[in-house]
């Protein structure tokens, strides 16, 4: 299966914010740069378009999730770059956990493995 | 590249939030729809191809509905309160570190506000250190809010006069019977209304040394509430019997200094006089006993009064008056409840004193008799009455100057502002919030007040001790503890505090009041421009204004001063000496024998080579006796009104070696003994005063009721002088042979010497231990010092004023002189235009006078107003000077506009060398 892209249910399900929350650890990025780095861990197949991204990034800051700020260095262009929050980071494992289950239990009850 | 900014702008709904939001989204969205682009080129799309690829598809209305609901949700804020606590400490962290940079890449900007700040700061702090320990600060006893003087305490000495009016010097005896039937007090305590100087043998040894010694009763530390560090402190029992208890605490300054701070100084010896006195004890540190100012060395009980000062024998005495009281209030007892208690006490005793058949006058003086009880926390002073007045004054203009300061800083800062403006814009378009600004500007400006208050409290601790030696006459030093304790630095931040929100205030609020788009457009803030130039000229119109009123107030001063030094004293005071003996310290009793012996003295240092003269005399310029109208004439009527008389007891060549030349008759001479008849010499003023007609020479009038006062026969009249200060009014006067008078000790020696002091004054030391090895001379002082003393409070003010008004007026004209070059600086290219449409030098040139001359004269014209609304304040400070004196307030104003063309004329040149063409390229 191919995901052009993200579609609103999914998003709504929340594995779009595990998606952006996981590209923030360890380091942070603007937007472009998080949209990318999904593209690229998928292997294409997860994309993100600026419709689906923004909202996703402004609703984590909202929550506290992540911060942005405006950083501008010489010869560049001025980019907002986010980085996760202590709760940010809390979320983003206990995502991570629930995920895992809820992927395991998917394969077993419909023998995904197999398909 | 296509502007997505336009793009995203024309394209995404409105999303509700503030402008800034709004314009930090698109610029969000529209750096991702570049970077998207750009990878279209990247990997081989025509632009136009790009363009299709990048905005195809797009559902904007939704992505808006969507972020509406997003950005419109109240923020989040999981956070935990000790992790905001420690986002808000970050924040602060980040705020001061960027404060620290941008202020370090100014350096000189930082230096001159530091500067002002500093010297606005230390020069309050110093004048408040010393206000506060002459006036503010409580004596270091167990809870001096109890604590009650007896009257005023303002006056030192001895009286014998009934009491009338508002009563503070009590006698000995008074002492004893109050305190028996007091009801409303704890404790009640006595000390002598006077620090005595005395001189003594320490621990055996041979030299001779003066102290001053406080004697007081045996209540006193009690009272107090102070216990000995060392040893004990005085009890009861050492004032009951009349010479019967030769001991003294030591105060433990005197006890480090000259006992070395050895414990074994208890037992040790100070021999005065003729008595013995064994240190029983050392007080605690800081306790300096009641007397702010002074600071006695021994306390002595009051029971040893006649054996300390032999020529007084008072302690039995109900009418000799020379104690200052003090009590302790009972719990539980209203003030008024004791007031009205020690009155009607008060009033009891004095009935007693007055026998079984008063007078009505008597009844009437002890019916109109009372004791104000004064809170003694702050313990007494008679500096007070001297210094509270011009510390006042000077508090009040270091106020001013701080204020000038302010401006001044807050005025660079608001030029400053101009060059910030653009990076305060963008900070503010992209979300931070006005607070958070303004936060970041009062971190710089607390930066600033930081820095300052550390150099401005260095400053002050070293003016304060400068000042403290300025006002501090040469013959008794004012002894008071300067550095800055908890209060002075309390108030040092607390002045820091306020000067912060003054400066840093106006120009946060108005950089961060802007509107910004157009500062964003243009790079820099013009609208803004107009106000902020608005605000600062009113702060120079401020700057100019309070500065009139300092040089008005420095030129005020400077010219009491000049008349008070040019006052004719009536006698020469150069090279003239002045010396003190102190007979009863070498054993001499007031009587005909030490006459004998003084007579000796004056003529073995008057025949000395370099001298011209020598005589003893009561008093010389510094208080003495004076009558409280009893001074009578035979066939005169006596009468309330009239004038107190100086009174003195002189050698035979006083008024020689003074230089005050004899009128009429003679001098005093051998003839004039104790067994001839009393004769005194008058000054013009009692001649004319007392005995207006005919000739006053052997007319006779009489002094009081003693025997000695009696019917004494003019024998001279000689010019008037002053006799106690310079600012006295023309006092009658009468000189008396000591000879004839010999029941009191006479302290001073004067003599007129040729040639260097130096070497004269070890002469006349040899002359005086030729007669009596044992005689102690101390004090030795010219008398032109003495006499420039009484000037010399006077001389600090003008001085500080003068140095505090120009400071103000040179600070003033850094204010102009910022103002007028922003304003150039601003207007370049006007001037350009100007002169390239045939304009001349000098019409540039008047254009920005013009400009300077309005902001002084709008702010000479309020100083003006200023300087006439507080010529009240300042009246009782000066010597025959109207507070009003157009010659000073003409050159005050002078001087200001003066400075102020100077100032505003320097950055004119300038404007007058633009280059037109240059100029107008720029634009």
């Amino acid at each position: 299966m191919s995901l052009q892209e993200f579609d609103d249910n999914a998003r709504k399900k929340g594995s779009a914010e595990l998606l952006v929350l996981a590209q923030l650890e360890g380091r942070s990025r603007h937007g472009y740069e998080i949209g990318v780095e999904i593209e690229r861990r998928s292997a294409g197949a997860v994309s993100f378009q600026i419709a689906s991204l923004y909202p996703v990034l402004y609703r984590l800051e909202r929550k506290g999730l992540i911060s942005g700020q405006w950083v501008e260095a010489p010869g560049q262009r001025r980019r907002r770059y986010y980085k996760l929050t202590p709760a940010g980071r809390k979320m983003l494992s206990a995502q991570r956990r629930s995920w895992s289950a809820f992927v395991n239990a998917l394969q077993r009850a419909a023998g995904l493995e197999h398909a | 590249m296509p502007d997505f900014r336009a793009y995203v702008r024309q394209n995404l709904p409105s999303l509700g939030v503030d402008g800034a939001r709004a314009a930090e989204v698109v610029e969000e969205l529209a750096l991702e729809l570049e970077e998207r682009y750009e990878r279209a080129l990247r990997n081989g799309l025509a632009p136009e191809q790009a363009w299709l690829e990048v905005t195809q598809n797009r559902s904007w209305q939704n992505l808006g509905e969507e972020l509406r609901t997003i950005l419109g949700e109240p923020p989040h804020e999981p956070v935990p309160a000790a992790s905001a606590l420690g986002r808000l400490a970050e924040e602060f962290l980040r705020d001061l570190r960027h404060a620290a940079r941008y202020l370090s890449k100014s350096p000189g900007f930082t230096l001159v506000a530091v500067l002002m700040l500093a010297l606005g700061i230390g020069a309050n702090t110093a004048i408040f250190s010393l206000l506060h320990a002459l006036l503010l600060r409580n004596l270091p006893v167990s809870h001096p809010e109890q604590l009650f003087f007896f009257g005023k305490v303002q006056s030192e000495g001895t009286t014998s006069f009934m009491p009338h009016g508002s009563t503070e010097a009590f006698s000995y005896p008074f002492f004893r019977e109050f305190s028996r039937r007091n009801q409303v007090f704890s404790n009640v305590a006595a000390i002598q209304s006077y620090l005595l100087p005395v001189h003594c043998r320490v621990a055996g040894g041979r030299d001779i040394e003066k102290i001053n010694a406080e004697l007081v009763s045996g209540s006193y530390f009690r009272t107090l509430g102070v216990n000995a560090v060392l040893g004990r402190v005085l009890a009861d029992g050492d004032d009951e019997a009349p010479g019967a208890h030769p001991i003294a605490v030591a105060s433990y300054s005197w006890w480090q200094d000259r006992l070395a701070g050895n414990p074994s100084a208890l037992g040790k010896t100070v021999t005065i006089g003729s008595s013995v006195y064994t240190i029983v004890g050392v007080a605690p540190p800081g306790f300096s006993g009641v007397t702010v100012g002074k600071s006695p060395n021994l306390w002595i009980p009051l029971a040893m009064q006649h054996q300390i000062d032999p020529d007084e024998n008072g302690i039995a005495d109900n009418n000799f008056r020379f104690l200052h009281l003090f009590a302790r209030l009972k719990p539980g007892v209203t003030l008024k409840q004791a007031a009205a208690n020690t009155d009607l006490v008060f009033r009891q005793i004095l009935r007693e004193y007055v026998g079984p058949e008063p007078s009505p006058r008597q009844l009437a003086n002890i019916e109109h008799s009372w004791i104000d009880l004064t809170p003694a926390a702050t313990g007494r002073s008679n500096w007070r009455i001297e210094f509270s007045e011009p510390l006042k004054l000077l508090m009040a203009m270091v106020a001013l100057v701080l204020l000038i300061a302010c401006a001044n800083v807050a005025n660079l800062l608001l030029a400053r502002a101009a060059a910030r403006q653009r990076e305060i814009a963008v900070r503010m378009s992209l979300g931070a919030e006005r607070g958070r600004v303004i936060r970041q500007l009062f971190v710089e400006s607390g930066l600033l007040g930081c820095a300052s208050i550390l150099l401005g409290v260095a400053f002050a601790w070293g003016a304060a001790r400068l000042l403290l030696a300025m006002v501090s006459p040469g013959s008794e030093p004012l002894v008071l503890r300067v550095t800055p304790d908890a209060t002075v630095l309390g108030f040092a931040i607390a002045v820091t505090a306020l000067t912060v929100l003054f400066f840093g205030g106006a120009p946060a609020w108005r950089m961060t009041g802007i509107d910004l788009a157009p500062s964003l457009r243009a790079g820099r803030g013009l609208t803004s421009a107009i106000t902020r130039n608005r605000l600062s000229r009113v702060l120079v119109v401020g700057q100019v204004a309070l500065s009139l009123v300092l040089l008005t107030g420095a030129g005020l001063f400077l010219r009491s001063l000049a008349k008070l030094t040019n006052v004719e004293v009536g006698f020469d005071k150069h090279n003239v000496v002045r010396l003190m003996i102190d007979p009863g310290a070498a054993g001499h009793q007031p009587d005909a024998h030490l006459s004998a012996l003084m007579q000796k003295i004056e003529e073995r240092v008057g025949h000395l080579s370099g001298i011209r003269g020598a005589s003893f005399a009561l008093s010389v310029f510094d208080g003495g006796g004076w009558s409280e109208n009893d001074v009578t004439v035979p066939g005169r009527p006596g009468s309330e009104r009239n004038p107190v008389v100086a009174l003195n007891a002189v050698g035979p060549q006083y008024l020689d070696v003074m230089g005050m030349p004899l009128l009429l008759g003679r001098g005093f001479d051998d003839r004039d003994s104790l067994s001839s008849r009393k004769v005194a010499v008058i000054n013009e003023t009692m001649a004319r005063t007392y005995l207006p007609a005919g000739t006053p020479l052997g007319r006779i009038f009489s002094v009081g009721d003693q025997p000695e006062g009696q019917d004494i026969e003019v024998i001279g009249v000689v010019k008037d002088a002053k006799y106690m200060s310079l600012e006295e009014r023309q006092m009658p006067a009468a000189f008396f042979p000591y000879a004839q008078h010999s029941g009191h000790f006479v302290y001073n020696l004067v003599v007129r010497y040729t040639g260097d002091p130096a070497y004269v004054v070890p002469e006349i030391r040899q002359g005086i231990a030729e007669i009596d090895p044992n005689l102690p001379v101390s004090d030795v002082r010219k008398l032109a010092d003495m006499v420039d003393d009484f000037a010399r409070n006077r001389r600090a003010i003008a001085q500080l004023s003068s140095f505090f008004g120009i400071v103000a007026a040179l600070l003033a004209c850094i204010g102009i002189y910022g103002v007028v070059s922003y304003g150039i600086a601003r207007r370049t290219n006007e001037f350009g235009i100007r002169m390239a449409l045939g304009a001349d030098r000098w019409n540039v040139l008047w254009v920005v006078l013009r400009e300077t001359l309005s902001l002084a004269i709008a702010g000479v014209a309020i100083g003006f107003a200023l300087a006439l609304a507080s010529r009240r304040l300042i009246q009782s400070l000066l010597f025959q000077v109207n507070p009003a004196d157009p010659l000073v307030i003409a050159a005050a104003l002078a001087a200001m506009l003066a400075a102020a063309v100077l100032a505003g004329y320097l950055p004119a040149r300038r404007a007058t060398r633009v280059d037109p063409a240059a100029a107008l390229r720029s634009e």
